[in-house]
């Protein structure tokens, strides 16, 4: 009956639905719909959703969900797709207009897994953990899905008659009352739209919006050399790298490249024995500043006068006028990074992050002109995107306009300004002025609930489009799927209907603009067109290198505060505070991406949250931890209020190691009020603290704590803080780690740490693997090497895990309660002091022991040992006593405490990876080593009757992988990459006294430290 | 033997209040059940009901809705269910210890309390035997543990002690139930005689199974009852060390101890003698017939039992911290350590407290006979033998080989209402006994009246001289 009820309601009244104070608070909600199955039986909330999307399934059965247009497949195979198997579309994904290239895996007519496109600049075969989770973005249940004219939904007739209207008003103006705004825009035919609608209203204006954006750096190429550049910096030649503010490994449209150059330079074999040395100076670590060799904790605002100290001491030709004092220890610090610079000129490179104002990359050119790097590890190109500006001067520009009642048509495509603008220009504020406002965007988020027209997006793999990547390199976007809603539109065919092309597809649109390009002759436009759509690269589309050279008498002032006496130095009634573009959510854009959402962030473990970051002795100052020795830190954190320039943010204070004392560092991208029912509500707004003029970072701020605590999710114990009296860490065999000059010593470094070790007797019978040496029956015996001196821990390999073996997301309560589902965990652990420690990041997959403890104790045989030496689970035959987990001294196993899987949203059943089974509530689970593509690629080897080659099967994690820290194959074959290395001499295996004898083992650690700067971080605790 | 007997119970103090005749009793004894019962007993049955309830609610929504609402996570996934599992089954231990070793070794004072405490034995694995069952992922799978013939020639894994746990606790239970209704037989045949209403006579017709006290009847008891008493004996021994097992065969520090066994046997046995005190003293008050049978001397007896195995517990715990500095390991130096210093240092230092210094006091006589003190202290006992678990099963887990997966675990409203369920329901089971079955083994009392005093009480002539062993109660008119 009740059901009936509301099933009537929601055929009669769906506008009142989307506008009723349950909606409101639906997307206030704090947790994930799936983080709390256990909480209720299907309310009438959720009985609602239900239906929508069952709709919207209908929906979809009755269109199909093949894309339209001729899409090309990747792989080589028969017209006709088989049932079973799945097809891989090269794609891209963009963010912040920039393109990383991926391979889409297309199962039976749905994109279900991401993977790294090779031949894509950007990507090099691997991706970062957000590309990962771009798919669930496709699939969020929360998506717009209709056209809203205040908060009612419209059809699409009313839009476009009241769009034509407004535009034939402006027609007479020449558009003056138009305003477009737009994020960064790369793709060369959505720009050829915009200009042709420009063209058409030539006082029409066109503006860029990001809240992460690359204002610094064209400013400071434009100091510098006079022009907006786009600098590539070559690591893979760089022996020595210095990074200044920079998270170059983890952050920005080319991390994942440089990542893998970065790694190419620093892996050690026995046989490779040289490894370049990365310095960091950073206020708050970040993936670059673990990686580091040397990292120097250091306020933003002074990370200029080091810039200067470094550029003096190197003689760089810039004439630097800066007040202030470094110390000594930073002084110290300077110059033995500038004599390590000098010693390896043209082989060295400076990288400037993008908070640091202009000034300081202009310095870091210079350092890098001296240094004779310009051409060889650091190349400059034109911008790639279609009109290089500066953000915050665009943004500043429209609010004041707007402010003046000038802007009468407003067009947004895909910002969310509402949300992200500045707080000083009071954009929410602004939006309801204009009397025509349109916003494009996939969620009816912030921006939208303020414009007259909300028009939902469609998602780059829904339709056509074309981006350039980092260097300027096009990917054409091919569609994957149909359109999942039928309104939705893409900013290009928006633009196209602005331009009175409404009624061409999106297939037209881009290719006609490529044939126009004239980039190949028309006579071979179409093997062009197939080839470069099927290669997910247009050739010839990078960006020429652009020779340049330093403006002569270069002079900088450090900015604004060297206009005082004296630099402010932060104490702890006036901190500094710092941006951050969050780690998983970016600015704010993935709020509602419960991937994102659930990975530990790569630095601080935590999920579901941003928090006020600081250091330990400031938290103590600030009264946020004791001076006790705490074991651990709850799962709570105090709230602080946040006090600067008159604004105010309550948030949570989380210590830190490695944070710079007086000083605050805040994510981006949190706080959400309307992101969808998973991201609303969660962490903080930073945005509320910021300014136009102070983007990224600004002094003079105050904390107070508030007496409340708010509960946090993090994946790991707080460790560092008081451990020594449990003697716990220190001297387990959990990681070897050494220095190169030790391994150039003596490359044993196993045997000099543990002794040696060979095989220990064993109680059990070991399996019997005798029939490999059957040379007729293809046996094999998997196995996994990680080299954790390459891991930077950006958790790119976990979300690749999550997408391909279909793990849940738990929530944050569930995080918070210890249950997080994850089968691959990165382990932190930090070395010496918290002020400043090393840091090691260890990737932890299933060891898949050869004396498996969780084998033995299972009562039901449902987890039992392969011929392949693989610990398999077997879930069907599960009855949950848990026992193995607890017997696993790894802890890599994982229960489903609840019925985590999204059983009530069957939009997420499109995403389910049909060769994994979903797991039901009450069962046992873990890392299987991909088996679902060792079967694929063992099918395909019988089919051809050879053994499976190596490197054939790749698992998720390996794939995604950045750096190829990640190694699997068979150790049958003695000539593999991953039998080699197992032959290393600094091979190491976890806990290898138990004797659980684990197929995954790793190598030990190396770092490079320089002996010139105090070793003692790196020789405490070394065994 | 006889003399033996004899002897040793005159020297000692006295196992029977005041004189005795068989027919008293049986008056005694077998007219409890139909008796009114005290306003005590309506007050503890209607909260042990009210438990029983909740343990219902708590059951069904943990099927319902899963094993997450309890507080167990990774790395902790054992949690409260494990803890009172081996709480429970430990409890059970002193009836079995009671009835069976107790006998053989001919122990006169155990004929008055093994009845109550083999009812308390079965009650208390009843509740033990629900956690191992509900703590499963998946309970209605749950069978598969059992050897059943199948179509996929599935068999359980027999290397797993939770495997050999199936066994010995069904085991355990099957032999408890048997034991405990084998001795109820001639008892339920005096009820039968005694009953008024037709259905008590019917009921307790059946039950007794046509008992007529003949002398072949009584000779087949004997040794029936004396094979039950051999084939338990062993299980007092080995259904403890099984469950140790569980723990044991683990590599994880803390569980992974050889001394397991042994020390579970007698902490088992201690906090099932604490639990037999612990309802034998409100029992004798709620009521006071039982005092003639109950006696100062038995109460010093068990209160005796606690304190020698309290010893062996903790020298239990003497020996886990020793070994866990000497044996040099430092996984489990790292256990110890936190055990005694760690989040849950406070639980450990109680455990010590409960179970190390407060059983100390038994030394003195004066305690002993103190029915307030040994009542407290064997409350003490129970929570600290709950506590011991507690220590085993969580501090060994939340930090175990990997230092990046520890954690912490706290119980949640529902692993409350489980555990005060199963109190509950072991309450309300303790208190149906006393309403419908003799609490009292009253042939053995009897018999036992007759080996220490022979017909010296038959003052009023109605004890018939019959078959010395065993005496027919008087009141038998034979046949049903």
């Amino acid at each position: 009956m009740e059901a009936k009820r509301n099933e009537d309601r929601l055929w009669r009244s769906w506008n009142e639905w989307v506008d009723t104070p349950e909606l409101k608070a639906q997307t206030q909600r704090e947790f994930a719909p799936e983080a709390a199955p256990h909480s209720d039986f299907v309310s009438r909330r959720q009985f609602l959703k239900l239906m929508g999307a069952s709709l919207a399934m209908a929906g979809l059965s009755a269109c199909g969900y093949k894309p339209q247009g001729p899409i090309i497949a990747r792989a080589k195979i028969p017209e006709e797709a088989l049932p079973g198997e799945s097809l891989y579309y090269a794609t891209a994904v963009t963010l912040s207009g920039y393109a990383k290239g991926v391979l889409a895996r297309v199962y039976e007519g749905r994109p279900i897994k991401l993977e790294g496109n090779e031949l894509h600049p950007a990507s090099l075969g691997a991706t970062d953990a957000i590309t990962q989770a771009e798919i669930l973005n496709l699939y969020d249940p929360d998506r717009s899905q209709s056209l809203l004219k205040f908060g009612q939904i419209q059809p699409w007739q009313v839009f476009t008659s009241e769009l034509t209207q407004q535009l034939a008003l402006q027609q007479a103006k020449q558009g003056a009352g138009i305003h477009l705004l737009t994020g960064v825009i790369t793709s060369p035919s959505l720009a050829a739209q915009i200009q042709a609608f420009l063209k058409a209203y030539p006082k029409a204006k066109w503006y860029q919006w990001e809240a992460v954006n690359n204002d610094n750096l064209y400013a400071g190429t434009r100091l510098a050399f006079g022009e907006f550049l786009n600098p590539i910096y070559r690591l893979r030649q760089a022996k020595v790298i210095l990074a200044l503010d920079s998270d170059f490994l983890y952050m920005g449209p080319a991390a994942v490249r440089y990542a893998r150059e970065f790694a190419d330079g620093r892996r050690v074999r026995e046989n490779q024995r040289e490894m370049n040395r990365l310095y960091v100076a950073e206020p708050m670590p970040t993936v670059t500043g673990f990686t580091a060799d040397h990292r120097l904790p250091i306020h933003s605002s002074r990370i200029g006068l080091l810039a200067a100290a470094i550029a003096r001491a190197i003689n760089a030709p810039i004439q630097i006028n800066a007040t202030g004092q470094l110390t000594p220890d930073e002084q110290k610090w300077a110059e033995v990074v500038a004599r390590d610079l000098m010693a390896h000129r043209g082989e060295s490179v400076v990288i400037v992050g993008e908070a640091q104002p202009p000034e300081v990359h202009a310095i870091a050119f210079a350092i890098n002109a001296a240094l004779g790097n310009l051409g060889k590890t650091i190349v400059f190109t034109a911008p790639p995107e279609a009109k290089p500006t500066l953000c915050t001067e665009d943004i500043r520009t429209l609010a004041k306009e707007m402010e003046a009642g000038q802007v009468e048509v407003l067009i947004m495509l895909g910002t969310n300004p509402a949300y992200d603008a500045p707080a000083d220009l009071n954009f929410a504020e602004l939006i309801p002025k204009v009397p025509f406002s349109v916003h494009l965007s996939r969620y009816t988020d912030e921006t939208s609930a303020l414009c007259v027209w909300h028009i939902p997006e469609s998602h780059p793999f829904e339709t056509w489009g074309d981006a350039r990547a980092f260097d300027g390199t096009v990917t054409i976007q091919q569609p994957l799927i149909f359109p999942l809603y039928p309104n939705t539109r893409s900013a290009l065919e928006l633009m196209a209907t602005l331009n009175g092309q409404g009624g061409k597809q999106p297939f037209e649109l881009v290719q006609s603009h490529w044939k126009s390009a004239k980039i190949v002759p028309d006579a071979q436009f179409d093997a062009f067109w197939r080839k470069s759509v099927h290669d997910g690269v247009m050739a010839r589309t990078a960006l020429p290198v652009k020779t340049v050279a330093l403006r002569t008498n270069l002079s900088v002032n450090l900015p604004t505060w060297t206009a005082e006496a004296q630099l402010p130095q932060p104490t702890p009634t006036s901190l500094e505070l710092r941006f951050a573009p969050d780690p998983t959510m970016y600015d704010g854009r993935y709020a509602n991406n419960t991937w994102l959402q659930e990975l530990p962030k790569p630095v601080s473990r935590i999920c579901w949250d941003n928090l006020a970051f600081m250091s330990l002795k400031t938290a103590r100052e600030l009264g946020v931890v004791g001076n006790e020795k705490v074991a651990f830190v709850h799962d709570s954190a105090p709230l602080i209020q946040i006090r600067v320039n008159g604004r105010t943010l309550i948030a949570a204070a989380y210590p830190i190691p490695g944070h710079v004392d007086n000083a605050i560092t805040l994510h981006l991208g949190y706080g959400r009020t309307r992101a969808g029912s998973s991201g609303s509500g969660t962490g903080f707004n930073a945005y509320t603290l910021r300014t136009s003029d102070a983007m990224w970072f600004t002094s003079g701020a105050e904390a107070t704590t508030t007496g409340q605590r708010y509960p946090v999710a993090r994946t790991e114990e707080h460790h560092l803080i008081e451990h020594e009296q449990l003697d716990s860490l220190h001297h387990r065999p959990i990681m070897l780690i050494g220095t190169l000059k030790e391994f150039n010593d003596d490359p044993h470094l196993t045997k000099k740490r543990h002794g040696e070790s060979g095989e220990l007797p064993s109680m059990y019978r070991g399996y019997k693997y005798d029939r490999y040496k059957n040379p007729n029956n293809y046996r094999y015996a998997w196995a996994m090497v990680i080299d954790p001196t390459v891991c930077t821990g950006c958790s790119a390999c976990v979300t690749a895990c999550q997408a391909e073996n279909n793990i849940p997301v738990v929530g944050k309560t569930e995080v918070i309660r210890q249950r997080e589902m994850f089968w691959l965990r990165i382990d932190r652990y930090f070395k010496g002091s918290p002020d400043n420690p090393r840091t090691y990041q260890l990737p932890v997959p299933c060891m898949q022991c050869e004396n498996a403890p969780c084998e033995l104790v299972c009562p039901v045989a449902a987890t039992v040992h392969s011929e392949e030496g693989l610990n398999q689970m077997v879930y069907n035959r599960c009855v949950g006593t848990r026992y193995c987990s607890n017997n696993c001294p790894y802890k890599v196993r994982r229960f489903n405490y609840y019925r985590y899987t999204y059983y009530r949203q069957p939009v997420l059943h499109l995403l389910q990876n049909p060769d994994v089974t979903v797991r039901g509530r009450g069962v046992m689970e873990k890392c299987t080593y991909c088996v679902q593509r060792i079967n694929r690629a063992r099918i395909q080897a019988k089919k051809e009757n050879r053994r499976i080659r190596d490197g054939e099967i790749v698992p998720a994690c390996q794939q995604a992988c950045p750096t190829g820290a990640i190694t699997f194959g068979d150790i049958n074959d003695p000539d593999s990459t991953v039998s080699r290395l197992r032959r290393e001499p600094h091979l190491f295996t976890m806990l290898e006294e138990l004797n659980t004898r684990p197929r995954t083992t790793y190598l030990a650690k190396i770092e490079n430290p320089n002996p010139e700067l105090n070793m003692e971080a790196h020789d405490a605790g070394s065994h | 033997m006889q003399e033996a007997i004899k002897a040793r119970a005159i020297q000692e103090p006295p196992l029977f209040e005041r004189e005795q005749t068989y027919e008293r009793i049986t008056a005694q004894i077998g007219d409890i059940p139909f008796d009114r019962h005290p306003t005590a007993w309506t007050i503890t049955f209607g909260l042990g009901f009210i438990g029983t309830t909740l343990l219902i609610f708590a059951l069904v929504w943990l099927v319902l809705i899963g094993t997450g609402i309890w507080g167990i996570n990774q790395p902790v996934a054992w949690g409260f269910a494990i803890i009172n599992f081996v709480w429970w089954i430990g409890i059970g231990h002193a009836g079995t210890l009671i009835s069976a070793i107790l006998l053989l070794m001919r122990q006169a004072w155990r004929m008055s309390i093994n009845r109550f405490a083999e009812a308390m034995t079965i009650f208390a694995v009843m509740c033990a035997g629900l956690f191992p069952l509900f703590h499963t992922g998946r309970p209605w799978a749950a069978y598969w543990l059992f050897p059943l013939p199948n179509w996929l020639a599935l068999w359980p894994q027999f290397r797993s002690p939770l495997e050999w746990d199936v066994f010995a606790v069904s085991t355990y239970f099957t032999v408890s139930v048997l034991f405990w209704y084998m001795g109820l037989i001639p008892d339920l045949a005096a009820v039968r005689d005694r009953a008024k209403s037709q259905l008590a006579k019917v009921i307790s017709g059946i039950l007794s199974w046509g008992w007529r006290n003949s002398a072949i009847h009584w000779m087949r008891f004997d040794s029936a009852y004396l094979l039950l008493a051999g084939l338990s004996t062993p299980l007092v021994l080995s259904v403890h060390s099984v469950v140790s097992l569980d723990f044991a065969i683990s590599i994880v520090p803390g569980w992974h101890v050889t001394l397991f066994p042994p020390y579970f046997v007698a902490g088992a046995i201690y906090s099932g003698f604490a639990m037999v005190l612990t309802l034998v003293i409100p029992f004798r008050i709620f009521y006071p017939k039982l005092r003639e049978y109950i006696t100062m001397h038995h109460i010093d007896m068990m209160a005796k039992v606690m304190l020698a195995t309290g010893l062996i517990v903790f020298y239990g715990y003497m020996m886990e911290a020793f070994f866990g500095f000497y044996s040099a390991n430092l996984f489990e130096k790292g256990m110890i350590t936190n055990r005694m210093f760690g989040p849950y240092w406070h639980v450990y230092w109680a455990l010590i407290f409960c179970n190390g210094l407060v059983p100390q006091s038994l030394w003195f006589p004066k305690v002993r006979h103190n029915l307030f003190w040994v009542f407290i202290i064997s409350l003490i006992v129970n929570t600290g033998m709950w506590l011991e678990r507690f220590v085993i099963v969580v501090t060994s887990m939340h930090r175990d080989f990997t230092p990046s997966a520890w954690g912490m675990y706290g119980p949640t409203f529902w692993d409350w209402a489980t555990y005060i369920g199963t109190l509950g329901f072991f309450t309300m089971m303790m208190f149906l006994f006393a309403r419908f079955v003799p609490m009292l083994a009253m042939a053995e009392l009897k018999d036992l009246w007759y080996r220490l005093y022979g017909h010296r009480g038959g003052h009023d002539g109605h004890a018939p001289a019959g078959e010395p062993v065993h005496t027919p109660t008087p009141t038998s008119g034979g046949g049903a």
